[in-house]
C-alpha cells in the first residue's frame, strides 16, 4: 500500500494527474464592441493544469496564498507563512520558512503580504502587519529589516506595506494600505522620498450638488471622500509602473511615469480598461458591482493582464489597451476561481494562485491564443507583415475580432492594397486608418474619372442649354411677377408650385413670401407636413445612414420612434409654445400659421441635412468640417427664417419678436414641466392597469 | 405517539419471533451472522437482512461476498454523521410554511431508535415501515386547560413532594372562562418552559395515573384548544430481490406526514455505495459523458458533487444562475470497491433524483455516492410588485408512484468502468429503453449546415425584423456535393435554419420556408439527392419551443412558472451572469399543447416529403406546467415527450441533441453529446461512458469540431477515436461575420465554419477517422486504460490497440512512441 503511494506520489510529481483537462472548459468566452457590447470569442487561455499542496510532497500546504513573482528562472508563491520557490515547469525547488540572518538569529515568516524580486536575485517581503519589509539574499538567508522609513507629518498613520516593486534603479516603490497620500518611493537604504502617483479624488457634479445641500450633521455622517488605495503594482519592461486601484474610480489600473502620472490615454471612442464593461448592479447570488483590479501583470511584448476580484476574471490587454481576451469566473469548476489573489504570466502561460481552492492554477493559450499572442507580438516589434499573418490564423478562430480586421487592414494599407484594406479596416471598426484608405481609393477613383466625368457634365450642360434654347419661346419667363392664373389643385402644376415654387422662392425673399403666406394665403399644409416628416425622417436616418468615418453609433439598437421624436417633440412644443404666448401679446399669427412657419423654416436646414448625410458618405474624415458647417448653417438659416417668419405672420417688431421668443422658451419650459407630472401620473395608472390585467390574466387563463 | 410505543414493541418482538422461525435456513448461506434472518433468496444471490439494525446485507453465493447497505461502525465523524451512516433514509420536510424552512430527520435516530418503526417479510424481500419523528416532550404534550376539580384531586392525591407541587402549581393558574360549566387552571406559560421542565411536569402529572390522555384530551377540547404535533412521516421502504439485483423501493403514495411538514426530498441508502480509506477503487459519476473520481483522492476541500438527473427544472428557479454545463443524461452511477462494483440504477424516478458524491476525509473516512429524490421543488417566488417579499410554491402534482433504485452486483475483483457501461448497456437493451443496431460499415459523419437567422434589416432608418441566410439550399446542395467529392461518405446532413425565422424557429403549426432560402421543391430534391447516395438530410428544429409571439400565444400555450410568467429557454449572459436579453424570447411549448402541435406541425411537414428530422429539445430539457390549477410537474410531463417522440418517430428517421434516458429508444443518431465532465475540482478524468452505452445502438458524435478548432482539430479526432464518436461539422456558405448584430451569442459563437476553409480540415479528418474506424467497427472495446493525466490506451476485443496522448509533449507507452497530441493503432491477430 506505501509503495503504492509512493508510486503515486512520484507519478503526480510527472504528471499533475488530478488536473486533467480536456481543455473544452470555455469560461468567460467574450469580448467587447466599440459599443459596449459582449460579442462571443473562443477561449484564449483554458486551464492545462492546476496543482495543489498534495503535489509537492516536500510541502506542508499551501494556505495563505497572497503573491506570486516570476523571475527568469524560477516562480516564487509567497504564502502568509512560508515562501516557496519552483521551477519555470512547476517543479519544486524549495521551501522557506525561517529566515536566518547574519548573526544567526532566526526570523520566522508571517503575516506576509508581498514579494519582489531584485534582478540580482535580492529578494524583498513585506509583512503588512508587522509594519517592516524583510530583504533576503538569493540564497535565502536574511540581509537586512527595513524598518518604517521616517516620513514627516505622517507619524501617526499606521505603516502597512502590502506589495512592492524594485526598479532598476534600485527605488523601492511600496503599497502602504491606509496610506491615501500614494504609492511611498524609498531609497534603496529605505529612506523615504517622495509620495509617487497619488490618486486625485474626483467627484460628479450630482455629488458635489448633494453635499451643498446637505446639513452639517448629514456632511458629518456621510463617508470621507477619500483617494482610492492602490491594491497591486507591477513594473514593466519599459520600467513604467503598473498599479491597480480599489474604489469606485473609473480608472481601476493606471500605467505611471516617472512623474506619477497615468499614461494610459485612450481614443474617446474606446473604452479605458476597466475589466467589465457591462455590469449588473443587483442580482441575487451574482456578483455585482463594477471590476475591482486587485493584481496586474505584464509580458515582454507590451501585455497585460489584470484579475478582477469582482467576478473573478483575467482581462488581457495589448500596449494600445485594446482588450485582447477575458477569462476564468466565479465557481469551483475548471477553469472558474474561488478567490483569486494574484497572476503573473510564466512565459506565455498565465498562473493564477487561488487562495480558498489553496491551488495554483495553470493557464495555457489554446491555438486561438497562441495566434493572438503572436499577432501582438509581432505588431509590438514592427514586424506588421508576420503580424498580418498571424491576425489571419486569429481570425480563422475568430471572426469577431476587431483587432484581427485592424491588424490585417493596416498591413493592407502598407502594402498598398487600399481596397482590401478598407474592407478590413471597416471590420475593424478601425475609422482612423480607414480613412487613409479610404482617401487613396477615392483620389485614384476620381483621378480615374474625373476627366470623363467632366466631360459628360459639359454636354449635359450644353444639352440643357440647347434645349432652352429651343423651348424659350414657348415659355414665360418670369410668371413669378405676373399674376398667376389659379391652378387646380392635385394638378401637376400645382405640385410643383407647393414642393418645389414657393419654398424655393421663399428663401430668396423671406419677407414678402411669409407675407404671401399670411394674407395670400399661399402656405400649404401638406408641405408643412411633409417637410415634418422629412425631418423627421432625417433624424433617423443620419443615425442609421451618416458615414461609416463619423458615424459611432450602434444602429442596430436604434430606437426609431425615439429618434423621430427628437423631431416632432420639440416641434409641437414650439408651436404651441409660441401660440401661448403671442396669443396673449397680440400677436397676429394663428396655431396654422406658426405651424406653417416653422415648417418652412426648417425646409432649408433639413435639406442642408440631407445633403450632409449624403457628403458625410463620400467624405474623408479632413473633409467632414464641411458637413458639420452645413448643420452649421442649416441651424443659422433656420433661426433667421424662423425669426422673419414669426415676425411677419404676428406683425411684431424685431425687439417684440425677441421678447415673445424667449417667452416662448419659458412657456415651452411650463409644458415640459406640466407634462412630467401628468406622465408620472398616467404612468402610476397604467402599472396598475397592467398589474391588475395580469393578474387576472394569469388567473383565469 | 408515545402511547404507539408499546404497540411497536409488541409488533416488532412478534415479526422478529416469526422471522427467525422462517430464518431458520439463514445460517447457511455466506456471510450470516447473528441477528441476521433470510429475506430473499435467488440463484445467485441472498438477501440476508438484520431486524435490529434494519441493515440489508447482499450476498454472492458464489464467491460468498457480502455488500452491506448501511455503515454501524463507522470510525470518523461526528453524531450527525454516523446516525446517517447507519441510516436506510433520509427525509427532509417542511418545517415552517411561511418560509419554507427545512429540517433533515435520519431513519436511524429518529425512527429505529425510538422505536417507531416496523417491518414485514413480503415476497422476495421485507418491507420497513418507517415512522420519522421526534419523540421529545414539547409543550403541548402537557394539557392546556385542567379542570379544577381534577386539579384539586391531583394536588391532593398524587402524593407529591413539596418541590413537585411548586413546579406543577406555577405552571397552571386559575381562570374562569367564560361560558364554561367548570372553572378551569390554565397553562400560562407556554415560550418559557424548557425541554427539561416540560419533561418534569409531563412525569408529574401523568405518573400518578390520576390524571390521563383521555383527561387531557377531554380538557384540551374543553377549553378549546387544539394541540400540535411534532412533525411525523411515515415511509415505506421495500428491499426486494429482483433476480440478481436488489431493488430499493418507495412506494410515494404511502408517504404520508403530518400538516404542514411536507416532505421535500427522500435521500435513500446514503451508505450503501460507500467505501472506507482502506478500498481502492472508483467512484463513476454520469458528470458529461461520464466521469470517475478516485477514492480517496484528498479532495476534502472541494465542493462535492451534486448534479440533478435530466438537468435543473426549467420551471423552477429560473432565473438563478448556474454556470453552463452538461446535464446528467444516465441515471446511473457506481463505485467500485477492492473486491467488487456496485452498479446502480435508477430504475423510476430518475426525473426527481440528485446525484450527489463526495471522498472521504470530508466528514467521516467514507468515499460515497447516493441519490435524493426531490418529491417538493420548493422555489421562493416573490410577488409581483415587491421583488423582497416571496411566499414559498412547489408543484401540486407531486409524483405518487414508485421510487425504484436497483442495484446491480459486479462481483468480480476486476469489474471496470467499461464492465459498468456494458452492464448498464444490457440493462437498457433488456428493458427495451435502447435497441440494438449494427454499426455502418462506413464511418458515419455528421454535417451541420447553417441556414437562416433572423437579423434586422433597414428600410430609411427604420429597422424591420428580417433574416439572413447563411447557406441557402441550393449552396448547401454544393457543400454537400463538395463533401462527397473529397471522399466524405454516409453523411447525416443536419440543415439548421430552414423554417419560421431561422435557426432558432417560431411555432411551426404554419411551416413555411424562409424567405430567401429557396424553394420547397429544392429542399425536397435535396432530400432525394441525399437518399440517392444513402445519406440522409435531417432539418433542425425546435418542435417543443418557439422562439417568437407569431403563430404563438404564450399566454395559453407556454409553459408558466409559478409566478404565473410563460417559463422562456433562458441562456445567462457571460458577463453578468444573468439571463441574457433577447429580441426573441424562447418560449417552452406546454405538455398541456404539446401533442396537439406536434400533430398540426407534423402534418405541415408532410408536403416536404423528407425522410429525417432533427429536433434539437425534444430529447432534453422535458418540462412541465406550472399554469395555475392545473400543475403538471416534469416527470409527469415525460410521457408526453416520449408520445410526441414516438409520433416523430413514426415518419421520420431522428438525429437528437444530446439525448436524455427517455429519448434515446427514438433516436437514430445523437449529436452534440459532451465530451468531457463539467470539470468539477472533486472528479478525476473524464471517461466516454456515455458513448459506450450508445455504441452499437446508433451513430453519434459530440459538438462540432471546426467551432471548436481553437482546441485543436487533434484533440476531437483523439477523443473521436476513444469513443467512436464520428466527426461532427459545421458548414456555412457565408462569411459568419453575419452573424454579427443577430442580439445573440450563440448565433455570434459559430466559429470557423465557413465552409471554403473548414471543409478540406473536416475532409482529412474523416479520412483519418474512417482509416481507424474500419479497423475495429467489428468489435467492441475490451479494455480501457488511463495512464496517465494525458495518456490512453484502448484494447479492442479484436486485437487493436489504440494509444492516445492528449499531451503538448511525445510520451512512451508499452514501448510504443506516442507523438504530442497524435495516437498510434497496433493491431495484433487476435487470440
Amino acid at each position: 500500500m506505501k509503495k503504492r503511494l509512493l508510486c503515486l506520489l512520484l507519478i503526480l510529481l510527472v504528471f499533475p494527474v488530478y488536473a486533467f483537462s480536456d481543455g473544452r472548459e470555455g469560461t468567460s468566452n467574450y469580448l467587447y464592441t466599440l459599443h459596449r457590447e459582449p460579442v462571443a470569442a473562443p477561449p484564449a487561455y483554458t486551464l492545462a493544469y492546476s496543482l495543489t499542496a498534495r503535489d509537492y510532497p516536500d510541502m506542508d500546504g499551501l494556505d495563505g496564498m497572497v503573491d506570486a513573482y516570476v523571475t527568469e528562472d524560477a516562480v516564487y508563491i509567497l504564502c502568509a507563512k512560508r515562501l516557496v520557490v519552483l521551477n519555470h515547469d512547476l517543479s519544486f525547488r524549495c521551501m522557506v520558512k525561517t529566515v536566518t540572518g547574519e548573526d544567526g538569529t532566526g526570523t520566522d515568516l508571517d503575516a506576509c503580504s508581498g514579494i519582489t524580486v531584485t534582478v540580482d536575485g535580492d529578494i524583498y517581503i513585506t509583512q503588512s502587519e508587522k509594519s517592516r519589509i524583510l530583504h533576503l539574499n538569493p540564497d535565502y538567508t536574511l540581509k537586512r529589516i527595513m524598518e518604517r522609513p521616517v516620513i514627516v507629518g505622517y507619524e501617526n498613520v499606521k505603516y502597512r506595506p502590502t506589495k512592492m516593486v524594485v526598479d532598476n534603479a534600485g527605488r523601492l516603490y511600496v503599497i502602504s494600505k491606509g496610506m491615501y497620500e500614494g504609492i511611498l518611493e524609498l531609497n534603496a537604504d529605505g529612506s523615504f522620498t517622495r509620495f509617487f502617483g497619488v490618486n486625485e479624488v474626483k467627484f460628479t457634479p450630482w455629488q458635489l450638488l448633494w453635499r451643498v445641500f446637505s446639513t452639517r450633521e448629514q456632511r458629518a455622517r456621510q463617508s470621507l471622500w477619500l483617494p482610492s488605495d492602490f491594491t497591486n503594482l507591477c513594473i514593466d519592461q519599459d520600467g513604467f509602473l503598473f498599479a491597480t486601484l480599489l474604489g469606485s474610480e473609473q480608472e481601476t489600473v493606471k500605467r505611471l511615469n516617472a512623474k506619477g502620472e497615468n499614461i494610459i490615454k485612450v481614443p474617446t471612442q474606446q473604452p479605458y480598461p476597466s475589466g467589465d464593461l457591462w455590469v449588473n448592479q443587483s442580482g441575487f447570488g451574482i456578483p455585482t458591482g463594477p471590476s475591482q483590479f486587485i493584481a496586474v501583470d505584464t509580458n515582454d511584448c507590451g501585455v497585460y493582464i489584470c484579475l478582477d476580484s469582482t467576478r473573478s476574471r483575467v482581462f488581457a490587454y495589448n500596449e494600445d489597451h485594446s482588450l485582447l481576451f477575458v477569462f476564468g469566473g466565479p465557481g469551483d469548476r475548471e477553469g472558474y476561481f474561488r478567490n483569486p489573489v494574484d497572476i503573473a504570466f510564466i512565459g506565455d502561460n498565465i498562473l493564477v494562485l487561488d487562495a480558498l481552492a489553496q491551488s495554483i492554477e495553470i493557464f495555457s493559450p489554446t491555438l486561438y491564443g497562441q495566434a493572438l499572442m503572436n499577432a501582438v507580438r509581432s505588431q509590438y516589434r514592427y514586424g506588421y507583415e508576420t503580424a498580418a499573418e498571424y491576425w489571419q490564423e486569429t481570425l480563422l478562430y475568430n471572426h469577431n475580432f476587431n483587432l484581427a480586421y485592424s491588424g490585417i487592414g493596416r498591413m493592407l494599407l502598407r502594402s498598398g492594397r487600399y481596397e482590401e484594406a478598407m474592407e478590413y479596416l471597416k471590420k475593424g471598426e478601425d475609422r482612423v486608418y480607414y480613412d487613409k484608405a479610404y482617401e487613396k481609393v477615392r483620389t485614384a477613383t476620381m483621378r480615374r474619372y474625373f476627366v470623363p466625368a467632366v466631360a459628360a457634365a459639359a454636354a449635359i450642360l450644353i444639352l440643357i442649354l440647347v434645349l432652352r434654347l429651343i423651348f424659350r419661346k414657348k415659355k414665360d419667363r418670369n410668371p413669378e411677377d405676373r399674376p398667376s392664373a389659379p391652378v387646380p389643385r392635385w394638378s401637376p402644376a400645382w405640385f410643383r408650385e407647393t414642393f418645389l415654387g414657393f419654398p424655393f422662392r421663399l428663401l430668396l425673399r423671406p419677407f414678402k413670401r411669409f407675407d404671401e403666406m399670411k394674407f395670400e394665403r399661399r402656405g400649404s399644409y401638406l408641405f408643412a407636413f411633409t417637410v415634418l416628416f422629412l425631418e423627421s425622417l432625417t433624424a433617423v436616418m443620419s443615425y442609421v445612414y451618416t458615414g461609416f468615418l463619423i458615424n459611432y453609433n450602434d444602429i442596430y439598437r436604434v430606437n426609431s420612434l425615439y429618434l423621430a421624436l427628437t423631431v416632432l417633440f420639440p416641434v409641437g412644443l414650439f408651436v404651441l409654445g409660441n401660440w401661448c404666448v403671442t396669443t396673449l401679446l397680440d400677436g397676429k399669427g394663428r396655431l396654422g400659421e406658426i405651424f406653417q412657419v416653422t415648417m418652412y423654416a426648417i425646409f432649408p436646414m433639413c435639406l442642408l441635412q440631407l445633403l450632409g448625410l449624403l457628403l458625410s458618405n463620400v467624405l474623408v474624415l479632413d473633409e467632414m468640417v464641411i458637413v458639420t458647417a452645413l448643420t452649421a448653417i442649416g441651424g443659422v438659416l433656420f433661426f433667421v427664417y424662423l425669426f422673419i417668419g414669426l415676425a411677419v405672420v404676428h406683425e411684431y417688431g424685431f425687439g417684440r419678436c425677441i421678447g415673445c421668443l424667449l417667452l416662448t422658451l419659458l412657456a415651452m419650459m411650463v409644458l415640459v414641466f406640466i407634462l412630467m407630472l401628468l406622465f408620472a401620473l398616467v404612468s402610476d395608472v397604467v402599472d396598475f392597469v397592467t398589474v391588475l390585467s395580469k393578474e387576472l390574466m394569469l388567473k383565469f387563463f | 405517539m408515545k402511547a404507539n410505543r408499546l404497540l411497536y414493541a409488541v409488533l416488532s418482538g412478534l415479526l422478529v419471533l416469526f422471522s427467525v422461525l422462517c430464518g431458520a435456513c439463514a445460517e447457511d448461506v455466506p456471510g450470516w451472522e447473528d441477528g441476521f434472518i433470510l429475506a430473499a433468496r435467488s440463484e445467485k444471490r441472498a438477501m440476508l437482512f438484520q431486524p435490529d439494525t434494519l441493515k440489508v446485507r447482499l450476498v454472492d453465493l458464489e464467491t460468498e461476498k457480502t455488500w452491506d447497505s448501511c455503515v454501524m461502525e463507522g470510525k470518523q465523524g461526528n453524531k450527525t454523521i454516523k446516525n446517517m451512516q447507519k441510516s436506510a433514509l433520509l427525509a427532509t420536510f417542511i418545517t415552517n410554511a411561511q418560509n419554507a424552512t427545512t429540517t433533515t430527520y435520519d431513519s436511524y435516530s429518529k425512527s429505529l431508535q425510538t422505536g417507531t418503526c416496523t417491518w414485514e417479510m413480503i415476497e422476495k424481500g421485507v418491507e420497513i415501515h418507517f415512522t420519522i419523528g421526534d419523540d421529545t416532550f414539547i409543550v403541548d404534550d402537557l394539557p392546556k386547560g385542567i379542570r379544577a376539580d381534577k386539579y384539586q384531586r391531583l394536588l391532593d392525591g398524587a402524593g407529591w413532594s413539596s418541590n413537585d407541587k411548586k413546579k406543577f402549581t406555577e405552571n397552571y393558574r386559575a381562570v374562569k372562562i367564560a361560558g364554561l360549566d367548570h372553572e378551569y387552571m390554565i397553562r400560562i406559560k407556554d415560550d418559557s418552559l424548557s425541554a427539561l421542565l416540560i419533561k418534569q411536569v409531563h412525569e408529574i402529572i401523568f405518573s400518578s395515573g390520576i390524571y390521563t390522555q383521555e383527561d387531557m384530551e377531554e380538557d384540551n377540547a374543553a377549553v378549546n384548544y387544539e394541540r400540535v404535533y411534532l412533525p411525523e412521516l411515515h415511509v415505506t421502504l421495500r428491499f426486494v430481490l429482483d433476480g440478481d439485483d436488489l431493488l430499493a423501493v418507495i412506494p410515494c403514495d404511502q408517504v404520508t406526514f403530518t400538516e404542514g411538514n411536507e416532505v421535500t426530498v427522500l435521500e435513500l441508502l446514503p451508505y450503501f455505495l460507500s467505501a472506507d480509506t482502506s478500498q481502492e477503487g472508483f467512484i463513476l459519476v454520469p458528470d458529461g459523458c461520464g466521469a470517475i473520481m478516485q477514492l480517496n483522492n484528498q479532495k476534502a476541500a472541494v465542493t462535492a458533487y451534486s448534479m440533478p438527473v435530466y438537468g435543473k427544472d426549467a420551471l423552477v428557479n429560473a432565473s438563478t444562475y448556474v454556470s453552463p454545463r452538461q446535464d446528467v443524461a444516465l441515471p446511473v452511477y457506481g463505485i467500485k470497491r477492492s473486491d467488487s462494483a456496485m452498479l446502480a440504477i435508477i430504475e423510476k424516478g430518475a426525473e426527481l433524483a440528485v446525484i450527489s458524491a463526495s471522498v472521504s476525509g470530508r466528514s467521516d473516512e467514507f468515499n460515497r455516492i447516493d441519490t435524493s429524490f426531490t418529491l417538493r421543488d420548493v422555489e421562493n417566488v416573490s410577488l409581483a410588485g415587491n421583488e423582497s417579499v416571496t411566499s414559498p410554491r412547489y408543484c401540486d402534482d407531486v409524483y405518487q408512484g414508485e421510487i425504484v433504485m436497483r442495484y446491480r452486483w459486479l462481483t468480480d475483483e476486476t469489474s471496470s468502468y467499461l464492465d459498468m457501461a456494458r452492464v448498464y448497456r444490457e440493462y437498457l437493451l433488456s428493458r427495451g429503453l435502447l435497441t440494438e443496431k449494427a454499426r455502418d460499415a462506413e464511418a458515419p459523419f455528421f454535417m451541420e449546415v447553417l441556414g437562416a437567422v433572423r437579423k434586422d434589416a433597414f428600410f430609411l432608418g427604420v429597422p424591420y425584423s428580417s433574416s439572413v441566410q447563411a447557406t441557402t439550399i441550393s449552396q448547401a446542395q454544393s457543400i454537400y456535393d463538395a463533401a462527397r467529392e473529397t471522399g466524405i461518405r454516409n453523411i447525416r446532413l443536419l440543415y439548421a435554419g430552414l423554417f419560421n425565422g431561422g435557426i432558432k424557429n417560431a411555432a411551426l403549426s404554419r411551416l413555411r420556408l424562409d424567405k430567401g432560402m429557396g424553394s420547397e421543391n429544392e429542399l425536397t430534391a435535396l432530400s432525394e439527392a441525399l437518399e440517392k447516395n444513402g445519406d440522409r438530410l435531417y432539418p433542425g428544429v425546435f418542435l417543443a419551443r418557439a422562439y417568437s409571439n407569431r403563430g404563438f400565444n404564450p399566454l395559453t400555450q407556454a409553459s408558466r412558472k409559478h409566478d404565473g410568467e410563460p417559463a422562456q429557454a433562458y441562456r445567462f449572459g457571460e458577463p453578468v451572469l444573468k439571463h441574457a436579453r433577447t429580441d426573441h424570447p424562447g418560449y417552452y411549448i406546454s405538455p398541456y399543447h404539446l401533442e396537439e402541435y406536434i400533430q398540426k406541425t407534423l402534418s405541415q411537414f408532410e408536403r416536404l416529403k423528407l425522410k429525417g428530422l432533427h429536433p434539437y429539445d425534444l430529447g432534453n430539457t422535458p418540462t412541465g406546467d406550472f399554469k395555475r390549477r392545473e400543475n403538471l410537474s416534469r416527470i409527469s410531463a415525460i410521457p408526453t415527450f416520449e408520445s410526441a417522440l414516438e409520433k416523430v418517430k413514426e415518419p421520420y428517421s431522428l438525429v437528437l441533441e444530446t439525448p436524455l434516458l427517455y429519448a434515446l429508444r427514438y433516436a437514430d443518431g445523437a449529436t452534440d453529446l459532451p465530451s468531457g465532465d463539467n470539470g468539477f475540482a472533486i472528479t478525476d478524468a473524464s471517461i466516454p461512458f456515455l458513448q459506450w452505452v450508445l455504441d452499437g445502438s446508433m451513430p453519434y458524435s459530440s459538438t462540432s469540431w471546426n467551432t471548436e478548432s481553437y482546441l485543436g482539430m487533434e484533440s476531437h479526432l483523439l477523443f473521436a477515436m476513444e469513443s467512436l464518436s464520428a466527426p461532427r461539422f459545421t458548414f456555412s456558405w457565408q462569411d459568419p461575420l453575419l452573424f454579427a448584430h443577430t442580439g445573440d451569442m450563440d448565433y455570434m459563437g459559430y466559429f470557423s465554419v465557413q465552409y471554403s476553409q473548414a471543409l478540406e480540415t473536416a475532409a482529412a479528418m474523416y479520412r483519418e477517422y474512417s482509416d481507424f474506424y474500419r479497423k475495429v467497427y467489428t468489435a467492441s472495446p475490451a479494455r480501457h486504460d488511463i495512464v496517465s493525466a494525458t495518456l490512453r490506451r484502448v484494447v479492442w476485443d479484436n486485437g487493436v490497440t489504440l494509444y492516445l496522448n492528449y499531451g503538448k509533449t511525445s510520451a512512451e507507452l508499452d514501448g510504443v512512441s506516442v507523438p504530442a497530441l497524435g495516437y498510434v493503432v497496433r493491431e495484433e491477430a487476435s487470440p
